[in-house]
């Protein structure tokens, strides 16, 4: 579905199935250059469990309209008037890498608002989230060997073996990648780079908080989570073994069920 | 430090100076997995219950669900997992990530032939009432579905020279669904200029599919070229060893399927499956989605696991193979060249060929090992040369380990009028070798033997 805000269209996944205002509502926020796709072993799960589900494709990426934004605070700006237009008893966030900066920040931005943000998913979550030099020279004047790097670095091993059959995950990376639109890479990883406000932001909001992270995570490194997540008391964390950065399609069903577990039981009273 | 130690060691973290030495130190550029090293390993991690080393072959038709909810997540696309081998199978499955793999694509289909592959990808994108543009030079097989049984389904096909790119301009109708051609044609050879038509077909908002049996991964990635899908007959040379029957479909995930306007079976909601739209499902997959959730489920066709394990073992000696199939090609090429008893020598990698800069352009690694020749002395040389072939087998296939050889004219054509013949392409002392993995110097000493025969047949 489309949902329009001040005159621009935004695409959004639902699975197919149209929102009921009465259902707590899944959000999906994808990462750098990517689109709603990422979600997919994940997302229709909870469309046909009981939930709403929106999984967002960010201003400027897939068949969203606009333009990429150049900071991790306009896209949770542009997220948060998302959800005030959206009828729901609740939401649940989840981020994945970028995205897990953007629901961060749009929750630290939302407050405790209602309807309030019942509980946020951090998946393959860093802070600070740095980009090599390397990667952002790479995306601003060379993007596809900027695709190629993240793409590499994405994933536990460059043989595959992937658990979906049929398809050959660092391929989707690529195509996904350069199916977007030019200069949306190494907007977002500037974003990403720049992003400072974190901690703010974690100070500004008490919903209960999930981090997910693939031990072999060599993009936003599992151990920085750990970091930030020993200062928050109330997150949880959820380390997956044998798993890097593409942690939705290296270990779907471990990202679903921790998933699934964490949203069950802090669903609105 | 190595970086699975600095990922996995409990080292105290200090959050952002170790965090920036591992971007300036590990984040150098990462160097590309090869393609000899994918050819063997894509796909696969060693077997986790036994350890075996080779890809298990998975001979079973079903697998035991855990519970009811996994069984109804896995049917509903909510969670991947193998339910029923004819839509997905473990072993299968590694087949088909490699060829994606080796490819460049998305992802991959494998499916019983080549032919079913073609009309799986057919039958994935189109309706009847729809048209396809086709190159002329394509395999008989491919012919004949798209000359006679698809338009029993509605589905009708222009032919027109790979080589008359504004001609292939010109066949595009409203109601076209796919371009559609070999990297190397049939029987003479043609290389289709996938770039310029590549460039149409996307003018147009239409895919092109390639098949590149006769090439391979290894002398061609069409998605380089401006390729959509590409498919194969794994009978042939990915195989290698004239064992199975099997083909493959693999998707780049590029083609915007939505934006095209022409796709409806990807782009609207399929009520054979929970009101799918296989575009918003996936923006790189959407073609295999279906291909697998309506196609293999519906039409069948799908491969059996121990034929993908054969087409695996053939993979991973795929540029081994190739590279000797080319080098033993061009030798008999020279050598046929010499002979007094040959017309000509159809062979792109010849000067003489229409194709040949084309050719160097898109196939510097060699141009296959099926071409053609033609004989003197017409139908009876070709006949005389053939029987008295001793290495080289004789019957209709091509892409073995083992040399093969066929006189059109007598077997495959044998109905056609000399007129006919001619239209096709083909002459009535039409030779065509598929060049095996022999000693050269047998092959050469074979050949020999069997133009001398034609000449004898030829002056009497």
């Amino acid at each position: 579905m489309y949902i329009e805000i001040e005159n621009t269209q935004y695409y959004a996944y639902t699975a197919s199935r149209t929102l009921d205002p009465a259902k707590e509502t899944v959000v999906f926020v994808h990462g750098t250059a990517m689109d709603h796709s990422v979600w997919a072993l994940q997302s229709r799960y909870f469309a046909y469990h009981n939930y709403n589900i929106l999984a967002l494709n960010l201003p400027g990426h897939g068949q969203s309209d606009g333009e990429p934004i150049e900071t991790i605070e306009g896209y949770a700006s542009w997220l948060v008037k998302i959800l005030k237009q959206t009828k729901s008893p609740c939401f649940h966030l989840v981020g994945h890498s970028m995205g897990a900066l953007i629901v961060l920040e749009a929750a630290g931005q939302y407050g405790d608002a209602t309807p309030s943000i019942a509980s946020l998913s951090l998946v393959g979550f860093s802070y600070p989230m740095a980009v090599s030099p390397a990667l952002l020279d790479a995306a601003e004047n060379r993007p596809s060997e900027a695709y190629e790097m993240m793409t590499q670095w994405s994933h536990t091993s460059s043989l595959g073996g992937e658990p979906n059959p049929g398809f050959w995950s660092a391929g989707g990376q690529m195509s996904m990648m350069e199916n977007s639109r030019p200069g949306a890479v190494y907007t977002d990883l500037v974003a990403c780079n720049t992003y400072q406000n974190a901690s703010v932001a974690f100070e500004s909001f008490s919903s209960p908080i999930l981090f997910i992270s693939g031990v072999l995570d060599k993009m936003a490194p599992a151990k920085l989570a750990m970091v930030v997540a020993e200062k928050n008391q109330s997150a949880e964390i959820v380390m997956l073994p044998r798993c890097g950065h593409s942690i939705m399609s290296e270990n779907p069903d471990g990202v679903r069920d921790a998933l699934n577990d964490f949203i069950h039981r802090h669903q609105a009273d | 430090m190595r970086l699975n130690e600095f990922l996995t060691k409990k080292i105290p973290p200090t959050e952002t100076n170790i965090y920036q030495r591992f971007l300036k130190i590990i984040m150098a550029k990462p160097t590309k997995t090869r393609f000899d090293t994918l050819a063997l390993h894509a796909g696969q991690v060693p077997d986790p219950v036994s350890g075996a080393r080779a890809v298990p072959i998975y001979q079973t038709a079903s697998y035991v669900f855990k519970d009811s909810e996994q069984a109804a997540s896995l049917f509903n696309m909510e969670r991947p997992g193998h339910a029923y081998s004819r839509l997905s199978n473990p072993t299968t499955a590694v087949l088909e990530e490699r060829i994606a793999a080796l490819e460049e694509g998305v992802g991959g289909i494998a499916t019983a032939s080549g032919q079913a592959a073609m009309h799986l990808a057919i039958a994935t994108l189109m309706n009847a009432g729809s048209h396809i543009v086709a190159s002329s030079a394509i395999y008989g097989g491919s012919h004949n579905l798209l000359q006679y049984t698809m338009p029993r389904f509605g589905i009708e096909t222009t032919f027109v020279s790979p080589r008359d790119i504004d001609g292939i301009k010109a066949a595009i109708r409203p109601e076209t669904k796919l371009i559609f051609g070999e990297v190397v044609g049939n029987p003479g050879n043609d290389v289709m200029n996938l770039p310029k038509v590549a460039e149409i077909a996307h003018e147009h908002s239409l895919p092109l599919m390639i098949d590149s049996t006769f090439t391979t991964p290894y002398l061609i990635q069409p998605f380089d070229h401006g390729a959509d899908i590409v498919m194969h007959s794994a009978t042939k040379f990915l195989c290698g060893h004239g064992t199975v029957i099997g083909g493959l479909l693999v998707d780049r995930g590029r083609f915007n399927w939505q934006e095209s306007g022409r796709f409806d079976t990807l782009s609207e909601p399929y009520s054979g499956f929970h009101n799918m739209s296989f575009d918003e499902e996936s923006s790189t997959g959407a073609f295999l989605l279906r291909a697998r959730r309506e196609g293999l489920r519906d039409f069948g066709a799908c491969m059996s696991p121990t034929t993908a394990f054969y087409i695996l073992q053939g993979m991973e000696t795929l540029s081994i193979r190739m590279d000797r199939h080319v080098s033993n090609t061009r030798k008999i090429v020279s050598f046929l060249l010499e002979s007094d008893v040959v017309e000509s020598v159809s062979y792109p990698e010849l000067e003489s060929h229409p194709d040949y800069n084309l050719c160097k352009e898109l196939l510097p690694k060699g141009a296959g090992a099926v071409f053609s020749f033609s004989l003197k002395g017409g139908r009876e040389a070709g006949r005389a040369l053939v029987e008295s072939l001793e290495v080289f087998s004789h019957l209709a296939n091509v892409g073995d380990a083992k040399s093969l050889v066929i006189h059109p004219a007598s077997t495959t054509h044998y109905r056609m009028t000399e007129q006919d013949l001619l239209s096709a392409g083909i002459t009535s002392g039409t030779i065509r070798l598929s060049v095996g993995l022999e000693d050269i110097d047998d092959l050469l000493e074979d050949l020999n033997r069997g133009l001398r025969r034609a000449k004898k047949v030829t002056v009497g």
